[in-house]
């Protein structure tokens, strides 16, 4: 035996699934299944199109998944908080940009009670005011102490720069927002948005069999409400690219440097995103390997190019140690430009390969997994088809389509660069 | 719970668990050594994990580790406790025998480069800075540690006292971490996925096998004396709003009170259901966020109450709304449907833990490095068997003033 020799590697493929189990609540309404018979955790997920991007007011959607368990017609907050307590159940509502997700994990012998609670909840929220007063004070609280750190005052920086101050994208939140919130605005939110035929259904886990008909029975019972209209918000960047907020005693500076471009839907996507792995994606990454690995600047430096609704954007993000901010700018720059006048090797090429199709393995390992992989297509209006064609052009892919992309999107004059600390 | 596994040790002393699974074509692998901050000199803290950054720059036959388990299509993290350092990777389970060849041969011996030394010793004061330095109320558990232990290394968290002693680590000290720690008898190494266990003990003893034995070295830890009176300090700090953070000291993991104190943490502040956060968040806005966990180390550890006040609300004064709240738990049982919460809540917590082959594979080393790998599946039972006399008894014996550490943590 040889230690020198690495074991002949064997090759794998990912088995990317046809489609999940699909039923519908009520005709129109979809219900996706992800069983998994070997766990006692039942979960539970409605995703409802009421994400920051459906109001112009930056805490409105936030707020009002929030308080779903602040009282309901049937139950004050202090019982909701007691039931779901008492179930050993974890009820957490999330809302991104584009979307609310409102997920329940729960042993699967509490799956029918904590169902009716999660019902109770999205259909008839009262919004107490004092609540809401509790909300905000809370709230206000963390964002005092969330505003002394870098990241945070390079990541609002760098939205409002790339996205514009008029799409909520891209607003910028401010003390008198937390003073403009009434019980009255969430409540209209509420009463707009959270229908079930606006929202997809997932079960996951241990599925007991009548969940499906309990569901139907819940939330099938509206009427089909006509499409909701929104208002569309223009997105318009910031013509001043470079952003510099200085920070007393600044240990580390946050660096922010991207621009909005495409999403998921454009035919690009796969080859921009392989590019942006190659960047800062991974551990081997050009990235990691010069500014953290060789240099010691960072903890961590990324690049990501992530999908929403209404466009896309493509960031690296890095927190520096303040003395090396400008070197670790220009390393960064570097290996940008690298990029793009020198095609990549076929050996790191392949290895970029091979580590991905290890990910799309691990994509779909697990319940809890599959259904994030899921939701990644479905919210665009995609499947996994979708996923097929991403992993056939990231196999197929050559030095010179990557070298291609570069230089039709990382465009020099298209950068944003946000710093945050000491340069 | 039924997580079945085999088991077998090798020659060098290295245990092996084997979870085999169908439903899944990927494999979890991951050991846990012995060590961690708790294996550090005073002089010398934050070592393990440094040393955990330290087992990514090559080993004695493999120049880099990431590389050719991407190449395998795998993916590897690790972290480090003040009592175990862990390094797990997940890869398609046609390529386990990379795992075995990687793991192996860092086990063997480290490449020990300057170079390696030169760059991690910035990065982790890189990360010194991100997550302590740099961030508002970062240096509280130094703090807090500093209070609740006076010899115990314990008194120092897993990133150090202070970036200097990183600053200064030296080859000649990695190299003795290595040679007295990270051995096979000092590692517990387990497989969740999909593969069967004749094959991995033959890979097992294929490439850990020849790896020498090497006797156990004896940790002497001073012994913590024992705490008479409470603690307090006040600190001011540039933060925004005042913060309290209490610690009482409790018994470690495999002590039989270790559940009922456990409870007493969720009971006072794990969930909106739980009494600091109903009585000082939500119906009297004292703290604007509060809550209550464990330490959950192996040696004797601490419960932990820690909260951030409103503006205009006195610290002393919150304190003893806290205290009074501990009071009311300590004179009186609570109610039969209260704990049940608890337990529900417990039991909810295990099951979450073993989902995935790569969280059962880490419990499977957890639960070994205690002493028993079967609490994988047995350990809910312990939280069920909980009465309340006996979490009334452990608050009248743990949640005292004397076992008590006080920080106030003040802005300006």
């Amino acid at each position: 035996m040889n230690r020198k020799e690495p074991p002949i590697l064997k090759s794998f493929s990912p088995d990317i699934p046809k489609a999940p189990e699909t039923r519908y609540i009520n005709r129109n309404i979809p219900l996706f299944l992800f069983p998994d018979p070997t766990t006692d955790i039942f979960y539970l997920g409605i995703f409802t199109r009421a994400g920051q991007r459906s109001h112009s007011h930056p805490l409105v959607p936030s707020l009002t998944g929030q308080m779903l368990n602040e009282g309901t017609a049937h139950f004050s907050a202090t019982e909701l908080a007691e039931a779901i307590d008492y179930y050993g159940c974890s009820f957490m509502p999330e809302t991104g940009k584009d979307n609310t997700a409102l997920h329940i994990y729960a042993p699967v012998r509490h799956a029918i009670p904590v169902t009716d609670l999660l019902f109770e909840m999205f259909s008839s929220p009262v919004f107490p005011k004092n609540r809401l007063d509790l909300q905000l004070s809370q709230r206000l609280n963390n964002y005092r102490i969330d505003r002394q750190k870098v990241r945070t005052l390079a990541l609002e920086a760098f939205a409002r720069n790339i996205f514009g101050g008029q799409h909520p994208y891209g607003t910028v939140i401010t003390e008198s927002h937390f003073r403009e919130v009434k019980p009255q605005h969430l409540q209209d939110f509420h009463a707009k948005f959270y229908t079930p035929s606006n929202s997809y259904f997932v079960l996951g886990g241990n599925i007991p069999g009548d969940m499906p008909e309990i569901l139907t029975r819940l939330f099938g019972a509206e009427n089909i409400s006509k499409k909701i209209s929104e208002p569309a918000y223009k997105l318009r960047e910031n013509n001043e690219k470079k952003v510099f907020i200085p920070v007393e005693n600044a240990v580390q500076s946050a660096i922010r440097i991207g621009f909005a471009t495409i999403n998921k839907q454009h035919p690009d996507y796969p080859l921009f995103q392989l590019l942006s792995f190659v960047l800062g994606g991974y551990f081997g990454s050009r990235l990691q390997r010069n500014i953290r690995e060789d240099k010691g600047y960072t903890y961590g430096i990324n690049s990501m190019l992530v999908s929403l609704a209404d466009c896309g954007y493509f960031a690296i993000v890095t927190e520096a140690g303040a003395s090396v901010c400008t070197p670790a700018l220009n390393e960064i720059y570097k290996e940008i430009d690298l990029l793009k006048k020198k095609k990549i090797g076929e050996t790191e090429l392949n290895t970029v390969k091979q580590y991905l199709a290890g990910e799309f393995m691990r994509m779909f390992d697990g319940f809890t997994q599959n259904i994030s992989t899921w939701r990644a297509c479905y919210d665009f209006g995609m499947d996994y088809s979708y996923l097929k064609r991403y992993y056939n052009t990231i196999i197929k892919a050559t030095p010179g389509q990557l070298l291609d992309i570069a230089n039709r999107y990382l465009i020099a004059e298209n950068f944003h660069e946000i710093v945050a600390g000491k340069k | 719970m039924n997580i079945d596994f085999n088991r077998f040790t090798l020659k060098n002393g290295l245990t092996v668990l084997v979870h085999e699974r169908s439903d899944t074509r990927l494999v979890s692998v991951n050991i846990l050594y012995k060590t961690g901050a708790r294996n550090e000199s005073p002089e010398r803290t934050g070592f393990a994990h440094l040393f955990e950054h330290l087992m990514f720059g090559g080993s004695v036959n493999i120049p880099s580790y990431d590389a050719p388990l991407q190449d395998a299509g795998g993916e590897n993290n690790a972290f480090t406790t003040n009592d175990i350092t862990n390094y797990y990777l997940t890869l398609p389970s046609q390529n386990i025998e990379t795992a075995f060849w990687l793991e192996s041969d860092r086990m063997l011996s480290l490449a020990f480069t300057p170079e390696s030394l030169r760059v991690q010793r910035r990065v982790v004061v890189e990360e010194f800075r991100q997550r302590y330095i740099n961030q508002p109320y970062g240096d509280a558990m130094h703090l807090l540690r500093d209070m609740v232990y006076k010899k115990h290394p314990y008194r120092w968290p897993t990133i150090g006292l202070e970036p200097s002693h990183i600053e200064k680590a030296t080859l000649k000290d990695v190299k003795d971490f290595f040679s007295r720690w990270y051995h096979p008898a000092n590692a517990i190494m387990t497989v969740a996925g999909d593969v069967k266990t004749k094959d991995i003990q033959k890979l097992a003893e294929k490439w850990f096998g020849t790896i020498p034995a090497q006797k156990q070295s004896l940790l002497k830890i001073e012994e913590e004396p024992i705490q008479r009176k409470m603690r307090v300090k006040t600190v001011i700090r540039n933060v925004p709003y005042p913060a309290i953070y209490m610690a009482y000291r409790m018994p470690g993991r495999l002590h039989s009170d270790y559940y009922a104190c456990d409870l007493l943490s969720d009971l006072l502040g794990n969930g909106k259901s739980s009494r600091l956060c109903k009585k000082l968040m939500i119906q009297k806005r004292v703290f604007s966020e509060i809550g209550a966990s464990i330490s959950g180390s192996m040696d004797p550890g601490f419960i932990m109450i820690d909260g951030t006040l409103n503006e205009r609300q006195n610290p002393e004064k919150a304190v003893e709304a806290i205290r009074s709240i501990i009071g009311e738990i300590r004179e009186k049982k609570i109610p039969a449907r209260e704990l049940e919460k608890l337990i529900n809540r417990a039991e909810a917590t295990i099951l979450f833990q073993a989902l995935g082959t790569s969280q059962i594979a880490l419990g499977l080393a957890v639960y070994e490095h205690l002493g028993d790998a079967t609490l994988i599946n047995r350990e809910h039972l312990s939280y069920r068997a909980v009465t309340r006399e006996t979490l009334q008894e452990a608050a009248q014996k743990y949640l005292t003033d004397n076992q008590c550490s006080l920080l106030y943590y003040l802005n300006q």
